[in-house]
């Protein structure tokens, strides 16, 4: 069965969001620059968000009692605020860390080892 | 049930009869101070105490809060859930959470006294410092998916600011660079493995994600949920192991202690890693009642508690700085306390109710909540010997604290029960933190982790007597004066004051272990399956 | 009036606060009136424990089965280990089918107590432990003026007298051990006080090893009394409602382990080297440690056991027989020696012989008359000793009697007052030594134990003729004859001063009076006798029958003090030196007097049998650890360094590497679960 013919279910949302999470990885591990970092962050958060979503809509689950409801969602928005926090408080640290450094790559940042 | 309805039934639920504020009062306490402490700021602009006093009193009275005696009497408090179950309200909530504000008020007294900062920064670290606390309390007392992401993150967003605080060191801001980066990706992994597990089981309470899963796993599970479990329970895995620097996700601790500064080092290695603990007896226990989610977890969380513990103690020898050869010290000191969790989650067989006497589960916790109350002092003691030393020889390197026993020996004497301590040597509380998570492995059984704990105990003797025999055998350099701590100062005071309850708590040991067992006695374990 | 709980506390409280104010004021603060402290701190205990003497005593009067006073000032361990309890249970039936008779252990928990409690026992004790020490840090204010370890001295009295008064009131074995070992430490502490000297560091050392001996005997026995019985409580083992004593050989080694303890303490033969080296000590030292009641704490300890000892086949016979052994071997060597001090250090050894004797009868009798003997002989034999002490003093130092003579016109009070304790110690009516050495000889008599107690009755009848004799040879040398002084005394040679003569006159006033105190109206017996664990003792025959018998010992005993004394006067006095040459050599030819003289070369038994022997092993343990033991700790260092240098490129401080370690976990973990 073709998932690409099949009407929008569940296990579409799911794949998106894991398509999401793995990008974001891929990205926080294979970008130099800082602000790359945090936007795979981002990216990965994002694709959490899209599963809760999904897991919390009753239109998508067809059992009642399977779904988490009205908490998929709440939790979407809590972490989209949490999300926007750790952005503000990472890009302020990425801020100082150019002013000591000249840069944001985050490899130059190798005095602390050992 | 129609909105009015609901709107009623919130209401009731948070200051009606259930009294979920009146349980909240700690945090809300917590919460008015920040507060106080930005008004403060604002209205007078020219304050210099830098809001200290307000912290003291905020914490204090929290501490007050937190702290009815009376719930430690027998039977009180059996444990129940507030807030339309996003919180767990028991006692070891409140045993964890006086641990971390007694902690917190130790903490600051320190920074007060060793503190190198300008005075108009004080107030917004002491805001940073309040905020992170408030976000362990929920942790510890978490019972709700979405409340464990709400605490890690308020838990961690001000410990990254806290690591880079020294804004013109080069080293500072890489360590909260690397911090803030890795503790965003673990938070992200966590949040994703949480979501898994949330779809797979249709809950995010999580006592009902436990009871669900034994439900599922009766009725038999297809193979794509069983994949979305087992996926989700090791991302979450690896967000919790992330925050208790479990090998191989240990990586930041070193970089971070080295890069930040002493105190915010033992602010991160002692209360973040309480918290993390409670997160994970919390979470541990939601699961702990489905005998195939307990065989694998209990592997899991050896294995973790194993090689953490025997890495940490490997790599910190050969180190020179000293607040590195601690972040070490920390790692060793986070698998020796994930062992008794591991010990619960083995005994978690099927007893244990509020009234019954401590089944041998509770016992495990009361073994890990020992070993923090110890823990503790300790650590603490640790890292403000090395701040004030960094007051007074501008070094954290080990060869400046060469032949320190000619110039302060009190200060030296001190350093040196702490370092026995966090050894494990008898006449000190570290033998009794040891003894009691042994005897939890003994009771469960766990054979080859115990064995593990021991011939680590073993390992760390070399190092942690280093530092000790270069204090005393060294001679000291002669092309510099020697550092000189008198413990009349404040910072000798406040070091030799530390190191009582570590000599002390080994006297007593009984008074401790009863205050454990009672916290521990009302711990709320989902019990379901034989 | 304070409650006894207060006073339990307040007793041991105050010395140790006055020793921690003079440890801390002393050096810099305090120094020549270091000694304020310590008087006031002891005076106030000494003050507290005749106010719990009252009490209990009150109490004893008032009611006959009274529960006397205690308090749990912490609970040290508390581990609810069903787990341990179960194990111990198992080693319990396995041990008990050896040993045949069950004792009903407590099962389950693992819990010591710091507590203290005050039986009439423990009171008799705390009195004169607090009263002695009193006196004692007085005399030494006169005794240590412009010693340079001036406040060192007062720092180690008061916390002496603290380890002293938390061993007699602790109310259970290990507490009673931690302190056991902490009044040894005290001891040595003090023997060796003026370690400049090679000889007196010297004896504090073989001090320490000695009493190491027995107390390794004490600690095996307290474990085995734990895992026999699965307590340490005096309330279990001694309570009117103890456990059943092991009988057999369990409870024979229990009670040997222990008696070791306290042969070590006591200094008894054979562990009875180490007390004659301590008078290095100062004097003071020597008369409140070695004399009046540190030594004691063995006999104490045998008090505190009789009941088990009783039931433990064998054990009594081996107490009586190492207590008169002891008695007539110190007596046979203090005749002999020319040290004052070590004549008096002999004495005491036999003294704490005849306590032990008296206990060894095992009967209520000869119980009370061990306690008796400890109370008199503490007063007589620190007046003794502090005697001597202003002897030596005066002598600038010099205490070997064949030095000088004559000193009664220039030491009026000290001559005095060193007949007062010299008359009571030999036993003349009505001094004190008479009454409880009378006691001893009648619970001899009294015992029905058979020949061995028999012998034992007539050797200490024949000690008590060499008592006499060690006591007023070196009396009448030192005191009477033509005057010589030492040239080392230079111009100093008259009385102490002031604080020390009347420390002594005191002292001499209780050394006469007190026998006849406790003795009127059974005072001292009735009141020990309802100490708990005493109950079950043998009760004494009808007061009429033992008042018959108690007069006729006393004629026989006080005709033959009186006859040697008269004879030793006759000896020594005047110039009837010949004869006393002619018996010395008559005994030279039969080798007593050699063997008197040379202690029966123990010093060098020992020398040859062991520490020639441990010397030989030590030297190969040292080589052994110089070049296999290094090796091996230095490869245990070693390889762990090596595993961590190995490790540390780990941490190469790459952002990246870090995040690939952290996925490589996560499959590593992935992959461990589906295995």
């Amino acid at each position: 069965m073709n998932p690409l013919t099949q009407p929008i279910g569940l296990s579409h949302y799911l794949v998106v969001g894991a398509i999401l999470f793995v990008c974001g990885i891929a990205c926080m591990a294979a970008k130099r620059n800082a602000l790359g970092v945090l936007m795979g962050i981002e990216l990965v958060l994002n694709g959490a968000n899209l599963n809760f979503i999904a897991f919390g809509s009753p239109l998508l689950r067809g059992e009642a009692n399977q779904t988490i409801g009205l908490d998929g969602q709440l939790i979407a928005l809590t972490v989209i605020v949490l999300a926007a926090a750790e952005a503000a408080v990472a890009l302020a640290i990425a801020l100082v860390y150019y002013r000591t450094h000249a840069t944001i790559d985050v490899d130059r940042g190798e005095e602390l080892k050992g | 049930m129609n909105f009015p309805e609901l709107i009623q039934s919130v209401f009731d639920d948070t200051l009606g009869p259930g009294q979920s504020l009146s349980l909240f009062r700690p945090e809300l306490t917590l919460c008015a101070t920040m507060i106080a402490i930005l008004l403060a700021r604002m209205i007078l602009p020219r304050w210099k105490t830098s809001g200290f006093y307000l912290v003291l009193l905020g914490l204090t009275l929290a501490l007050a809060f937190v702290f009815p005696w009376r719930w430690f009497a027998e039977g009180a408090l059996p444990g129940q859930e507030i807030f339309t179950g996003l919180l767990a309200a028991d006692r070891f909530s409140v045993a964890l959470r006086g641990l971390l504000l007694l902690f917190t008020l130790l903490f600051v007294t320190f920074t007060q006294i060793a503190g190198r900062w300008a005075p108009e920064d004080g107030a917004e670290f002491f805001v940073l410092l309040l905020g992170a606390v408030l976000g362990m309390c929920l942790m510890v007392s978490a019972n709700h998916v979405i409340v464990v992401l709400l605490g890690m993150e308020m838990a961690s967003l001000p410990c990254y600011v806290l690591a880079g605080w020294q804004r013109d060191r080069r080293v500072s801001s890489e360590a909260a660079l690397k911090y803030a980066v890795f503790g965003a990706a673990a938070a992200g992994i966590l949040l994703f493995g949480m979501s898994l597990l949330a779809g797979a089981l249709g809950s995010v309470h999580l006592p009902t994600m436990g009871r669900r899963l034994a439900e599922l796993l009766q009725a038999g599970v297809d193979p794509a949920q069983l994949t979305a479990l087992i996926l989700g329970g090791l991302m979450v895995t690896v967000g919790v192991a992330f925050k208790l620097a479990a090998f191989p996700f240990h990586f930041w601790i070193p970089d971070v202690f080295e890069g930040a500064t002493a105190e915010v080092a033992a602010f991160i290695s002692v209360a973040s890693k309480a918290a993390a603990l409670g997160l994970l007896v919390r979470l541990a226990g939601a699961f702990v009642g489905v005998p195939d989610a307990r065989q694998f977890l209990v592997v899991l969380v050896s294995l973790l508690a194993a090689v953490t513990c025997t890495f940490g103690n490997l790599a910190a020898y050969g180190q020179n700085n000293l607040k590195r050869l601690l972040a070490y010290s920390t790692i060793a000191h986070a698998g020796y306390m994930m062992m008794p969790v591991a010990a619960m989650i083995a005994l978690a067989g099927g007893q244990g109710s509020p009234d019954a006497p401590l089944s041998e589960a509770q016992k495990a916790v009361a073994a890990l909540l020992v070993y923090l109350g110890i823990y503790l002092f300790m650590n603490l003691a640790a890292f403000a010997g090395v701040a004030f030393m960094r007051n007074v020889a501008h070094s954290e390197d080990l060869r400046d604290y060469a032949g320190l026993v000619h110039s302060s020996p009190g200060f030296t004497v001190c350093m040196a029960i702490v370092m026995f301590s966090l050894l494990g040597i008898p006449p000190l509380s570290g033998f009794t933190a040891k003894w009691t998570i042994f005897l939890a492995l003994v009771s469960a059984k766990l054979w080859t982790l115990l064995a593990i704990g021991v011939l680590n105990t073993v390992l760390s003797l070399f190092y942690y007597l280093r530092v000790v025999k270069v204090m005393t055998l060294d001679a000291p350099p002669a092309d510099r004066a020697a550092p000189r701590i008198p413990l009349t100062s404040a910072a000798g005071a406040y070091f030799a004051m530390l190191t009582v309850p570590v000599v002390a708590l080994f006297f007593l040991w009984g008074g401790l272990s009863r205050w454990a067992d009672a916290a521990a006695q009302a711990l709320f374990f989902t019990t379901f399956g034989p | 009036m304070p409650s006894a709980k207060t006073l339990l506390v307040v007793i041991p409280a105050m010395p140790l606060l006055a020793a921690a104010l003079t440890a801390v004021l002393g050096p810099r603060l305090l120094r020549t009136r270091s000694h304020w402290p310590t008087v006031l701190g002891v005076a106030f205990s000494f003050a507290a424990s005749l106010l719990l003497l009252f009490q209990v005593h009150q109490q004893v009067r008032a009611e006959k089965n009274a529960t006397f006073p205690s308090v749990t000032l912490w609970q040290w361990v508390d581990v609810d280990s069903s787990r341990l309890a179960a194990a111990r249970t198992a080693a319990l039936v396995e041990s008990t089918a050896e040993a045949g008779a069950p004792p009903a252990a407590k099962q389950g928990t693992f819990s010591i107590n710091v507590a203290l409690q005050a039986d009439p026992l423990t009171c008799v004790m705390l009195a004169v432990v607090t009263c002695i020490s009193l006196l004692v840090a007085i005399y030494s204010i006169g005794y240590m003026r412009g010693d340079r370890g001036y406040w060192r001295f007062f720092s180690y009295i008061p916390l002496f007298v603290f380890s002293m008064t938390m061993l007699v009131s602790a109310s259970n074995f290990l507490l009673l051990y931690v302190f056991w070992e902490l009044v040894g430490l005290c001891s040595y502490l003090l023997i060796g006080f003026w370690y400049q000297r090679p000889a007196a560091a010297a004896a504090g050392k073989k001090a320490f090893l000695v009493n190491r001996i027995g107390d390794f005997g004490f600690a095996l026995g307290v474990f085995l009394l734990w895992t026999t019985y699965g307590t340490l409580n005096y309330e279990d083992l001694f309570g009117p409602h103890h456990l059943p004593y092991a009988r057999e050989a369990l409870g024979t080694a229990i009670c040997l382990l222990l008696l070791a303890g306290a042969c070590g303490k006591s200094a008894q033969f054979p562990l009875h080297v180490w007390l004659p080296d301590a008078m290095e000590g100062p004097s003071p030292v020597s008369a409140l440690i070695h004399a009046a009641t540190m030594v004691t704490a063995g006999v104490y300890l045998v008090a505190r056991c009789l009941p088990m000892f009783r039931e433990a086949p064998g054990v009594l016979h081996v107490v009586a027989i190492i207590g008169g052994g002891t008695a007539l071997l110190g007596a046979i060597i203090a005749v002999t020696q020319t040290d004052l001090k070590r004549i008096l250090a002999y004495s005491t050894i036999s003294h704490l012989g005849y306590m032990f004797l008296a206990l060894g009868t095992g009967t209520l009798l000869g119980a009370v008359a061990g306690m008796f003997h400890l109370v008199t002989h503490a007063f007589f034999k620190s007046l003794l000793f502090l005697a001597a002490g202003s002897v030596m003093h005066a002598m600038g130092g010099v205490i070997d009697i064949r030095r000088f003579s004559g000193l009664r016109r220039r030491m009026p009070i000290t001559h005095w007052t060193f007949l007062f304790g010299g008359l009571s110690m030999a036993g003349v009516i009505p001094f004190a030594g008479f009454f409880s050495k009378d006691a001893i000889l009648l619970s001899l008599a009294e015992c029905s134990g058979g020949l061995i107690y028999q012998t034992l009755y007539w050797t200490t009848f024949g000690g008590i003729v060499l008592i006499v004799l060690y006591t007023f040879r070196p009396y009448f040398i030192a005191f009477f004859g033509p005057e010589k002084i030492p040239k080392e005394a230079g111009d100093h040679a008259h009385e102490s001063p002031r604080v020390m003569t009347w420390t002594l006159v005191i002292l001499a006033f209780v050394a006469f009076s007190v026998g006849m105190v406790l003795e009127w109206n059974h005072v001292l017996s009735d009141f020990l006798a309802a100490t708990p664990s005493w109950t079950t003792l043998p009760l004494p025959p009808a007061p009429e029958v033992l008042a018959k018998e108690h007069l006729a010992i006393a004629l026989q005993s006080s005709a033959a003090v009186l006859i040697t004394l008269a004879c030793t006067a006759a000896l020594y006095l005047g110039t009837r030196r010949v004869i006393v040459a002619r018996l010395t050599g008559l005994l030279k030819l039969v080798g007593i007097y050699q063997l008197s003289f040379g202690k029966f070369f123990f010093d060098q038994i020992y020398w040859l049998f062991i520490i020639l022997p441990a010397e030989g092993f030590a030297a190969l343990c040292a080589w052994a650890d110089n070049h296999v033991i290094d090796g091996l700790v230095n490869l245990c260092g070693a390889v762990p360094r090596w595993f961590g240098a190995a490790l540390r490129p780990l941490q190469g401080g790459l952002i990246q590497f870090y995040a690939l370690s952290m996925a490589i976990g996560l499959l590593i973990m992935l992959f461990l679960l589906l295995l």
